[in-house]
């Protein structure tokens, strides 16, 4: 920025309002510079009222991800149900074996108990 | 904020769709349809008997011709033949006594009807029990259970060896849906 008066550099010029506000920057300055010694008060952390409006988006958007993590758990919950539901605990569910037959009609399935397989 | 909130709307749409084919698959079109299943228990011999002939009536002639070019059992013999009906997506359980005073259940939780032509029927926890009653206890002496997919013209055997020692229970079951 040039003075207008002068032409020079703001502040570097022999004119009256350059020395005006030479004189200005300088006592800034030193201001500055005495407060270079000063000792800062301790920080206070202002908690913003924005706060809680963030805590229940953060909320909202764990409950949208939990409900699309639901389907894929209730699948795993689902896949045991294919066991045999005898009631008798530890029992296995026994190996399911297809059979392909000349008749298209007729299909089999061989089951054999982990027992047996063994 | 707004911006934000469609946003999260719009998840929670997303996600409750992921349930529909779920809900499509278990509710297909025929919700209304009917499942008649027709049971035949059939024992396979291990050991010839004192009739040689196979005795099975002519319904499950070529599922015995089939059988047989699979097993080695020397014959087999029709114990008995149950019916049972129950709805799309419903359960049945039909139970009874045999000729040999054993007891059978015969039961599934579940049966879904596919609406494709033919049919396929998915019989949830299907489930056979024969036991015999001893004077102090209850003796098991077959147990099928399996989940099963049966297509409506076919003919679907689930053979289990080691009944009754040597011997094999089958299980022919034949699907009818009743629209």
């Amino acid at each position: 920025m040039t003075c207008p008066v002068c032409k020079a550099i703001e502040g570097r010029g022999e004119c009256a309002e350059c020395r005006a506000l030479a004189g200005e920057l300088r006592a800034n300055a030193e201001a500055l510079s005495a407060l270079r010694h000063e000792e800062l008060p301790p920080l206070v952390v202002s908690v913003s009222r924005r706060a809680p409006v963030y805590s229940w988006v953060a909320a909202a958007a764990a409950a949208v991800l939990l409900a699309m993590a639901l389907p894929s758990l209730r699948q795993v919950a689902i896949a045991p149900k294919h066991g045999p539901q005898s009631g008798r605990a530890g029992k296995s569910e026994p190996l399911k074996i297809k059979m392909l037959t000349p008749d298209p009609d007729v299909v089999i399935y061989w089951l054999i108990d982990s027992k047996e397989g063994e | 904020m707004k911006r934000l909130l469609c946003i999260l709307t719009a998840l929670a749409g997303l996600a409750s769709a992921q349930d529909k084919p779920l809900a499509l698959v278990l509710s297909p079109p025929n919700a209304t349809a009917n499942l008649e299943l027709t049971v035949y228990l059939v024992s396979g011999f291990a050991e010839a008997q004192a009739t040689a002939r196979d005795e099975v009536p002519q319904d499950l002639a070529a599922t015995l011709q089939q059988l047989r070019g699979v097993f080695a059992y020397k014959s087999y013999k029709l114990i008995d033949a149950v019916t049972l009906r129950g709805r799309n997506n419903g359960g049945s359980e039909v139970a009874g006594e045999l000729p040999d005073y054993s007891h059978y259940d015969f039961k599934y939780v579940r049966a879904r009807i596919s609406s494709e032509t033919p049919h396929l029927v998915r019989l949830d926890s299907l489930r056979l029990e024969i036991t015999r009653r001893h004077t102090d206890r209850l003796e098991t002496v077959a147990l099928v259970s399996t989940d099963l997919d049966v297509r409506e013209g076919q003919k679907t055997v689930v053979g289990k060896s080691a009944v009754n020692g040597k011997d094999a229970m089958f299980l022919v079951i034949v699907p009818k849906v009743v629209e």
